[in-house]
């Protein structure tokens, strides 16, 4: 009979602990909803990276929020009821696309709402997609290519972004066009002077080192911009929740002792086991770059431009 | 807590408490067991001498089972008390349950000789491993009771009466002086049931104690030195012919018993409890 | 190539050698704990432990930040907290073991997602941070499995036969007034432990299958158990060994295909007593 009592007070004590961890959770909500009379566009986006994009463009017009929150793993990413909630109480949901955002399908059809929802890579993934075909039809199939969703890897995709996101912004609140129009071109001002910054870092690696060797697709963008190859990745797949064969293993170690390449980069969302052990094998070192999101306040990728320029710098420090 | 009071209770060396001189095996006083609203057994009073054969009878749900737990040390009784040789049943390591065949997994992975020698668990005590001696004492266990050549044998390859005289030869393994035995009769055929008697006698001899729940009043009448007739209390305790009166058997069956008429007679045989278990 | 070739050019990457050691090792450990485990009936503890954990990893990420140390004790905690919950409910309670099983594994899950978003505010399987992969292991995963395997085999020598009169006949045990509780819980926590360290050795499916199949496989070929325990555990490092060779000549999953030859030593073992039988009838007719 002792184990009715020890059995009753674990059950009251998960139960306190449950209800006191929903009572915190209340008040730590990392979206903030403004409920009453704020004239601002409300706005949502899927990831941090797309959120700041957003806010750049929209300025003092515009409250945007992230459903997923810094730090996190698109590829995994579930969302809560509020979440939904959120995405149906709001005028405009901007994702990236191609698949990144699994979860999105599920939940607008549950949220219902009447937002307006724009992918923002759907033109740029097309095209990819296209040429990839023609490849095929001349025999040349770039794989790790194909259907890479981070496009936002390299800017000039996210100019291409910073026009969808004033169009869509001007349709929907037209009095502040000429707000959106001129936030819009001073970015995209700085998107141009990020990429010729680009340029002239991975100048300083030599062009045989212009390899990369990821933990799962990011690179596919960006390796086709400047100039690098991706020579493999651990898991090789967009998606981060794959497994890799051994065969895919042994073929990766070999290509880069074969390649001589420097370094793997992996993200900061994933399970690391793989790639470290590969990097320790094959004595190369490891580094952590941010792909699918952007940090905190507090970190080193708080905006997206930070976020490249910390990308780019880890890499070239890696390679050169 | 708990389990800290079975650590200091438990038995690590293979000495059992002392058995004082005098006593009787058993003594139960006002035993009382309730599970709930249900009163398993009522008050239940009475003195076991050494070397007795007893039989337990009572129909289902009676109170045998629980009985022989409370008394083996494995249930504790709800108020009351049980004392065997002039101490409660925790500390001795001389009593053997031998539970209902129909309890035991049978294809657990053990032969004859390796359920035999789990009696032995208490006496080699923690952290030791099975002696000479106490292979000598599985040996002549299994000797006593006739299975020696079947000894690796596995237990599901035993007939019933195999597997009851494996169980008592446990229990001389465990050099039991008090055995407990829950209807071992049940279902096993007359030559089963003979030699099981034949190895209770022998036991008698050595002066080891015998309780056995039965449903069949004839052996309870013939074979046994006590009948306890048990339905939640204690209808009756002694002498066969003192115990098993209609008046008494009628107080605890009811309408639950096997009559036959002969020679004018009516003659209880048995109560209607495992009638498809007898086989020819 | 010759057969030598075939078998050493795996063992050219230290990923493989570490696998088919790490392998090795968790078969054996998960074979001898296994028997204890399809004895007593308990074949979902391992996969629902799996979930169990989920609040120990939630707890361990929250205070360790993503590394492997802190996750690996929470999830420890986490094991021993359910499996001891599960042990309790059975005693105390009507309820049996495999509903006792269902109802922590769930409870716990339940706790962990909780925990997670509550404070994330987004929920995810972050046992994911926890589950290895065979390909994955490192040197300092050889030595914790090495380590803990070491101490889990002493103590079941140890405790052999007492663990043996618990598994087969509990009202045994008490009436040689052995400390029956206690060893239960001590039996109850070497499993967990085992389930965990295989758990972020080589990850959930490779683990549950290791725990049963080669115990399953040897429960068809002996009636020994000490024999069904080494029976167990060869099965277990033959399928890690052969599984892993396959995986690598043929590119399949190594877990997956690990899994796989230990069926197929099951089926083999189910064919061939069966075949016995046939010939048993046989013969005894003549």
């Amino acid at each position: 009979m002792n184990y009715r009592l020890h059995i009753q007070l674990l059950v009251s004590l998960c139960l306190v602990l449950v209800l006191t961890l929903t009572g915190c959770a209340q008040s730590s909500s990392s979206l903030a909803r403004e409920s009453t009379g704020s004239d601002k566009l409300q706005v949502v986006a899927t990831t941090t990276i797309v959120a700041d994009i957003v806010q750049q463009v929209g300025g003092q017009a515009v409250e945007v929020s992230s459903l997923i929150p810094a730090g996190a793993d698109p590829h995994a990413f579930e969302p809560s009821p509020r979440d939904i909630a959120i995405v149906a109480d709001a005028q405009a949901v901007f994702m990236s696309g191609g698949g990144l955002e699994a979860f999105m399908e599920s939940t607008l059809r549950s949220a219902g709402g009447s937002a307006r929802v724009i992918v923002l890579s759907e033109d740029l993934i097309a095209a990819e997609n296209q040429t990839s075909e023609d490849h095929d039809l001349e025999g040349e199939v770039d794989h790790l290519h194909a259907g890479d969703p981070h496009v936002w890897m390299d800017p000039n995709n996210v100019m291409d972004w910073v026009a969808a996101i004033e169009t869509s912004l001007q349709e929907l609140d037209p009095a502040n066009a000429e707000l959106y129009e001129a936030n819009a071109a001073a970015y995209s001002q700085k998107l141009q002077e990020l990429d010729a910054w680009i340029r002239q870092q991975v100048e300083q690696i030599p062009a045989e080192n212009r390899k990369l060797v990821t933990d799962h697709q990011i690179f596919g963008a960006f390796a086709s911009r400047y100039g690098f190859e991706q020579v493999g990745a651990v898991i090789p797949s967009i998606s981060s929740s794959a497994e890799p064969t051994a065969q895919e293993l042994a073929a990766l170690e070999d290509a880069i002792r074969a390649q001589g390449v420097h370094a793997i980069f992996i993200s900061s969302t994933v399970n690391q086991n793989l790639a470290q052990q590969v990097a320790h094998d094959t004595g190369i070192q490891l580094v952590t770059l941010y792909t699918d999101s952007l940090t905190g306040p507090e970190g080193p990728a708080s905006s997206y431009l930070e976020f490249i320029r910390y990308n780019v710098s880890e890499i070239v420090n890696a390679l050169k | 807590m708990a389990l800290i009071r079975e650590l200091r209770k438990s038995n690590f060396t293979g000495q059992g408490v002392d058995h004082q001189p005098g006593q009787p095996i058993v003594e139960a006083r006002q035993l009382r067991v309730s599970y709930g609203q249900h009163m398993a057994l009522d008050n239940v009073t009475f003195r076991l001498l050494t070397s007795q054969r007893v039989a337990v009878i009572g129909p289902n749900g009676a109170g045998k089972s629980t009985l022989f737990k409370v008394i083996a040390g494995v249930i504790k009784p709800t108020s009351g008390e049980v004392n065997v040789y002039g101490h409660g049943p925790n500390g001795h390591i001389c009593i053997a349950y031998v539970p209902q065949r129909s309890q035991v997994d049978w294809n657990f992975p053990v032969t004859v000789a390796d359920v035999v020698m789990m009696g032995r668990t208490g006496k080699i005590g923690m952290l030791r491993w099975p002696g000479a001696r106490d292979r000598e004492i599985v040996e002549k266990s299994l000797a006593d009771v006739g299975l020696l050549d079947l000894a690796g044998r596995q237990i599901s390859e035993l007939s019933g009466g195999q597997q009851q005289r494996m169980f008592i030869a446990r229990a001389l393994a465990q050099e039991a002086e008090l055995i407990l035995m829950d209807e071992p009769l049940n279902g096993l055929d007359v030559t089963s049931q003979e030699i099981i008697f034949e190895i209770l006698d022998e036991l008698r001899k050595r002066n080891v104690t015998v309780m056995v729940a039965t449903h069949d009043l004839d052996h309870a009448a013939e074979m046994f030195d006590q009948v306890m007739l048990l339905k939640h209390r204690l209808i009756g305790f002694g002498l066969p012919q003192e115990v098993l009166t209609a008046g008494n058997l009628i107080d605890a069956y009811g309408g639950h018993l096997r009559l036959i008429e002969a020679e004018g007679v009516t003659l209880a045989v048995g109560d209607t409890c495992c009638d498809e278990d007898r086989l020819p | 190539m010759n057969v030598f070739d075939l078998l050493l050019q795996p063992l050219g990457y230290a990923f493989m050698q570490r696998g088919l050691v790490a392998a090795l090792v968790v078969g054996v450990i998960c074979a001898v704990i296994g028997t204890y485990v399809v004895l007593r009936g308990m074949a979902f503890f391992g996969d629902a432990l799996a979930h169990a954990i989920l609040p120990g990893v939630a707890i361990g990420y929250l205070a360790g930040s993503g590394a492997r140390g802190p996750l690996f004790l929470w999830s420890l905690v986490a094991a021993v907290v359910s499996s001891v919950g599960i042990g309790a409910i059975t005693r105390g309670t009507r309820v049996r073991e495999d509903t006792a099983i269902g109802i922590v594994f769930a409870g716990m899950f339940a706790l962990g997602v909780a925990l997670i978003s509550s404070v994330r505010s987004y929920s995810v399987d972050l046992a994911h941070f926890l589950f290895g992969n065979v390909l994955g292991v490192s040197n300092t995963d050889l030595w914790v499995i090495i380590g803990f395997g070491v101490v889990i085999l002493v103590l079941v020598l140890v405790f052999y036969k007492e663990f043996l009169v618990l598994s087969f006949d509990p009202l045994l045990a008490v009436t040689l007034r052995l400390p029956s509780q206690l060893l239960e819980y001590l039996l109850l926590v070497l499993i967990s432990l085992t389930i965990v360290v295989s758990l972020q050795t080589v990850g959930v499916a490779l683990m549950v299958a290791m725990l049963i199949t080669p115990t399953a496989a040897a429960y068809l070929l002996t009636r020994r158990l000490p024999v069904m325990m080494a029976l167990a555990a060869g099965i277990a490092s033959l399928s890690g060994v052969v599984g892993l060779y396959i995986s690598y000549y043929i590119g399949v999953a190594s877990g997956a295909a690990i899994v796989l030859t230990s069926t197929v030593f099951f089926l083999t073992a189910w064919a061939f007593r069966e075949i016995q039988k046939a010939s048993w009838k046989r013969m005894a007719q003549r």
